[in-house]
């Protein structure tokens, strides 16, 4: 059987037009000092390929990595040195966070929520955002959604 | 685009009529009848990211590829729902390749609409015939799955599923044997639920009773325990009552085993189909529907079957129950 009619996650890979979209985020983040190269720029593309198929997710619309870069750029725990590193290992704790939180919260909302502990708890440190608040964050959200608890 | 010949060069028993959309795009494509898949292709993608961003209302840009499958099945379905409603596998090929993908799912989701409508009518109607008797399969069916349907299901995300578990059998036929998906099945299932309420309508509930613990006995269990269908324990002693002179009444007896026996021991299975059939449409007017009498005489021809070889093996008792 012909299987072009099934569905392929590679009909809405927007590779070429998030590396774009991503090399057009430096016209803004170099306001703070932080720059992503075309080479980083295809680095950052797949590893969100890789962290998508991790966690057995689709992309169809604009890439997370794209959104996180717009947030995150403003972080004063951020240098260019870090810069394209800490964007990809946000990257995989955003799906990380999508999945575990039972997909019950927004894009922005979770950004928003990792931005604020990496920012005002974590002094920028991704491990502790990742393994102690996120975590906490998303039992506390999976509970609640099943009546557990009280968010 | 795309050429379409006066008969289609493949047969019938290559389309998967399961999966009609998904089997008509794949042999029309390997038979070059549709010129440019990628076109197909990219219109059902178009329409799949659409309901992507409508499920996560616009606010996520990626989804959980079990939920993504469903969601590409969904459009298929809705598909396969105006495909099949043309009853003809020509007809469907050129609606396919000559009508624009979102035109077909827009009359598909029309389709799915009238049957989600109809079959909340066809449910009130089963319902109000509703018994008590405590077989919990057939309990859940009346009380809560339809409930549950009704409630949760979603003709753009999830079309082909039905939400709710359902385990009750019909007349001779398991509920997971009904090839079919989502509100079609619930189409089909409630009408024949109504239709089998109806037909134990026609009886007295104490003596559908009497035959239901018959029924048990020969399982050596209470029937409320068994994993039955309510309808068919009335049937088979109503047709082994039909052919044993008992008329159009549950009270086929253990006597009666006898008479089957003298009476059918001799036939072919064929010769005590045409007989069965023949004496069971002499009792349509004790019936007086139509419907009823269409659904429980397409039974026949299983009943004849089963009987002849229940003749063979002397064991009538433990396929008729006998009051």
């Amino acid at each position: 059987m012909n299987d072009i009619f099934t569905l392929n996650f590679d009909n809405y890979d927007n590779s070429l037009s998030n590396k774009n979209e991503i090399i057009e985020t430096n016209e803004k983040s170099i306001e703070f000092g932080l720059k992503l190269s075309e080479k980083e720029a295809v680095m950052l593309i797949e590893n969100e390929k890789e962290s998508l198929n991790n966690n057995e997710r689709i992309m169809f619309g604009k890439s997370p990595t794209v959104k996180l870069i717009e947030k995150f750029m403003k972080s004063s725990y951020i240098t260019q040195d870090t810069y394209s590193e800490t964007i990809a290992e946000l990257t995989d704790v955003f799906y990380e966070v999508c999945e575990e939180s039972e997909d019950l919260l927004t894009d922005e909302e979770i950004i928003n929520i990792m931005y604020y502990f990496f920012e005002q708890k974590c002094g920028g440190s991704i491990e502790l955002l990742e393994g102690t608040y996120l975590e906490e964050i998303c039992r506390n959200i999976r509970n609640f959604n099943s009546g557990i608890s009280e968010f | 685009m795309n050429e379409l010949d006066i008969t289609l060069p493949f047969s019938e028993s290559e389309i998967d009529y399961d999966n009609y959309t998904f089997s008509l795009l794949c042999l029309c494509t390997m038979h070059k009848i549709i010129k440019n898949p990628e076109f197909i292709k990219n219109e059902i993608d178009k329409i799949f990211v659409e309901n992507a961003n409508q499920y996560s209302k616009r606010e996520k840009s990626s989804l959980p590829i079990k939920t993504a499958r469903e969601i590409y099945n969904s459009i298929l379905y809705t598909s396969d729902v105006y495909l099949r409603s043309l009853n003809n596998d020509y007809c469907a090929v050129q609606t396919l390749c000559r009508t624009k993908f979102d035109l077909i799912i827009l009359k598909g989701q029309q389709i799915i609409m009238q049957y989600f409508e109809e079959s909340r009518l066809i449910f009130k109607k089963a319902f109000e015939l509703k018994f008590n008797f405590n077989v919990y399969e057939y309990q859940y069916v009346m009380n809560t799955a339809f409930d549950i349907f009704y409630k949760n299901y979603s003709a753009r995300f999830n079309a082909q599923d039905i939400c709710a578990s359902i385990d009750y059998p019909l007349i001779n036929m398991q509920a997971y044997e009904v090839k079919l998906k989502g509100v079609i099945f619930i189409h089909y299932y409630y009408t024949a639920i109504y239709l089998e309420n109806k037909f134990l309508k026609l009886f007295d509930e104490k003596k559908i009773e009497a035959v239901l613990k018959a029924y048990g006995k020969i399982y050596s269990s209470d029937y409320r325990n068994l994993h039955i269908n309510l309808a068919e324990p009335v049937f088979l002693n109503l047709i082994g009552g039909i052919l044993s002179d008992r008329g159009f009444s549950l009270d086929f007896c253990v006597n009666d085993i006898k008479v089957i026996e003298c009476r059918y021991s001799y036939m072919n299975e064929n010769e005590i189909k045409q007989t069965v059939e023949k004496i069971f449409c002499e009792y349509s007017c004790k019936i007086n529907d139509n419907e009823v009498f269409q659904y429980i005489k397409k039974n026949i021809s299983w009943f004849a079957s089963q009987l002849h070889i229940h003749l063979n093996n002397e064991t009538i008792s433990n396929f008729i129950p006998a009051i």
